[in-house]
């Protein structure tokens, strides 16, 4: 009889531990479980990804902070290859600026690409020639 | 002592019979294809709110609520275990967790354990682990 009273107390304190378990604990619902009897799959996607939500969060917020506490020289970093580019390719001096040598020159390249008439080269040579 | 010995036998067959009953099925493939109804309560075939699972022939699977795909991937039964490997969005979700909401149109892949107990010939019971979560649900078999 003893043996039958053994028998029985090591098979029922598994049935009861895993009945305490998923029954009577609290602990073993989750955030997601009490939100929805329906979602069986959704309540742990849901649960597991509210905790990623939360730690990407965090992290943007400590992005933010980062970059609202350096200095705001670092705009001026990054806005510095565009004025990179336009040292590469330095714009031409203005007309009023020019030399007459330099204006005769680009005279000269604009007839020779074909861009003014033999008769605007002439009128444009004499005027710049004039203004010496 | 002869007395006690057929009471003892006794109580081992009346066990043997109570934990056979229990778990009617296995949770073979065979036993596993087909449609059913999960929840962390039991829930009915036919509810819209439900979430059903399609678990096809072919290794694929579907989940889903109000005929809305939420869940699709792949099964596979590991001794005991059923793994499931899916791709979900968690803007799916935004019903149980607002928080969701930044989750929309964002997939995301998972992996899922069931520890399936309870094996009756149309229902089990089964514990879900996906990452730190955990989950009880029953799945009831709809025609």
């Amino acid at each position: 009889m003893e043996t039958i009273r053994k028998t029985f107390k090591l098979g029922l304190v598994p049935i009861l531990l895993a009945f305490l378990i998923t029954t009577i604990v609290p602990g073993f619902k989750t955030e997601a479980r009490a939100g929805s009897g329906a979602a069986f799959l959704g309540g742990m996607v849901a649960g597991h990804l509210v905790g990623g939500a939360v730690r990407r969060s965090r992290i943007r917020t400590a992005a933010a902070v980062k970059s609202a506490s350096e200095p705001k020289t670092q705009t001026v970093y990054v806005q510095q290859p565009a004025a990179a580019t336009t040292y590469a390719q330095p714009a031409p001096a203005p007309a009023s600026k020019m030399t007459p040598e330099q204006k005769l020159q680009q005279l000269d390249k604009l007839a020779a690409g074909g861009y003014i008439t033999p008769a605007q080269y002439k009128e444009k040579r004499k005027a710049i020639l004039d203004n010496m | 002592m002869r007395g006690k010995l057929i009471t003892f036998n006794f109580l081992v067959v009346l066990l043997t019979f109570f934990i056979s009953g229990a778990n009617a099925a296995d949770m073979v493939p065979e036993y596993l294809v087909g449609n059913w109804v999960i929840g962390t309560t039991e829930q009915k075939c036919g509810d819209s709110d439900s979430e059903y699972f399609m678990f096809h022939e072919n290794g694929t699977f579907k989940a889903g609520r109000s005929n809305r795909p939420e869940a699709v991937g792949f099964w596979q039964i590991d001794g005991d275990m059923v793994n499931l490997d899916f791709i979900s969005s968690g803007g799916f979700f935004q019903d149980i967790h607002a928080e969701l909401k930044e989750y929309a149109n964002e997939f995301d892949y998972f992996k899922v354990k069931l520890i399936p107990f309870n094996v009756e010939e149309n229902r089990f019971e089964a514990v879900g682990l996906l990452g730190e979560q955990i989950n009880k649900g029953i799945a009831v078999r709809c025609k």
